[in-house]
């Protein structure tokens, strides 16, 4: 089955493809996988102090999906406010680029990756107080 | 962990009713019996349950039934054995595919014991994701700049983290044999060859782009 156009054009023009520091307290990174096809994804967005996401990058290892998928977020993450990009869903991502059923699981990743970014970058930013909750959090998560 | 899983499936020979010593294929008069509609691939080829199994037993066996249930085998027979020597032809063929690699024999058998799928269960042991972007972006320098001796060592790294992983999914299999452990502590060990495998996945990923 052929792509759709902007799949294509996401594939072959990727925006916002590269990395950030992933050390520094301003960024969140998120780093996923998908078993199932072997794909990587890390999607990382700089936060600034009223809580606006000012950049979103991506890299991802995968098939054109994924890649278009995760190129679309960041596009898309650009502006928010974290709760505005935590309600990023993949139903969103998957409608805009017409992916197919068989292809639906790498819009999930996409999202999937860009909520570990907004916990990766809560962590980093929690009050003392609130950080051994986060990693509480963060732990239960890992083990679903 | 006593092995009984191929006592349930033993019974007469529907041609010469003498009692079988194993399921399909009569050792009395060779005749191709039904395939029971229970027997996984484990059963099907004659093995016990385990991770660990000889491959040697597993080649033989697929030789044997593969040439009882060769169509050519079969040509002058009545349809209804015809079609019986193609579905258990086909169940062989399956099974000694699954079995007979390490990493399709491992899947198998985690969700025969009741552990989860990979789509149920993505998780992958700490900080692998973290490793598995660091190679990928090398692999990617040295197909971008072509160097030959950067993927022949990228190729050995993984080969390597291959081998490790398979080699605690073992482990991981003998620990829940030795054991008979409360459900709760099985379930945590079903995850954990779960996550060995989903790492395997990626690793295979990577090295299929190698090649």
């Amino acid at each position: 089955m052929p792509y759709n156009e902007k799949v294509l054009d996401h594939f072959n023009n990727p925006r916002n493809m590269g990395s950030m520091d992933k050390a520094a307290r301003d960024v969140g990174t998120g780093i996923v996988g998908a078993p199932e096809c072997g794909d990587v994804m890390k999607l990382q967005i700089k936060v600034d102090d009223s809580g606006v996401i000012t950049e979103a990058k991506f890299k991802t290892f995968g098939c054109g999906a994924a890649i278009a998928a995760s190129s679309l977020a960041t596009e898309w993450l650009k502006g928010k406010t974290l709760d505005q990009a935590g309600e990023l869903k993949n139903t969103e991502l998957a409608h805009e680029l017409a992916l197919p059923p068989v292809k639906i699981h790498c819009s999930v990743l996409a999202e999937d990756a860009v909520k570990a970014a907004i916990e990766d970058w809560k962590r980093k930013n929690a009050a003392p107080a609130e950080t051994a909750l986060a990693t509480e959090e963060m732990q239960g998560k890992t083990k679903t | 962990m006593e092995d009984n899983t191929n006592k349930a499936v033993l019974t007469k020979c529907t041609h010469c009713k003498h009692e079988m010593s194993q399921p399909l294929l009569c050792d009395h008069c060779e005749t191709l019996n039904p395939l029971p509609s229970f027997m996984d691939f484990f059963q099907l080829m004659g093995l016990p349950r385990r991770f660990e199994i000889d491959l040697k037993t597993l080649h033989e066996k697929y030789i044997t039934l593969s040439r009882h249930s060769h169509p050519d085998f079969h040509a002058e027979d009545e349809p209804d054995v015809m079609a019986l020597a193609m579905t258990v032809a086909a169940a062989v063929n399956e099974a000694y595919r699954t079995l007979s690699d390490p990493i399709r024999r491992a899947g198998y058998l985690l969700e025969l014991l009741g552990g989860p799928a990979s789509a149920q269960d993505k998780s992958v042991p700490g900080g692998f994701l973290n490793t598995m972007l660091m190679l990928q972006e090398e692999l990617e320098d040295a197909r971008v700049a072509a160097d030959a001796a950067a993927k022949a060592r990228l190729k050995q790294v993984l080969l390597t983290q291959r081998d490790g992983l398979l080699k605690s999914v073992e482990r991981l299999f003998a620990d829940l044999e030795a054991a008979a452990a409360c459900e709760a502590t099985r379930q945590q060990q079903l995850h954990e060859i779960r996550e060995q495998l989903n790492a395997v996945s990626f690793v295979r990923k990577s090295l299929s782009q190698l090649e």
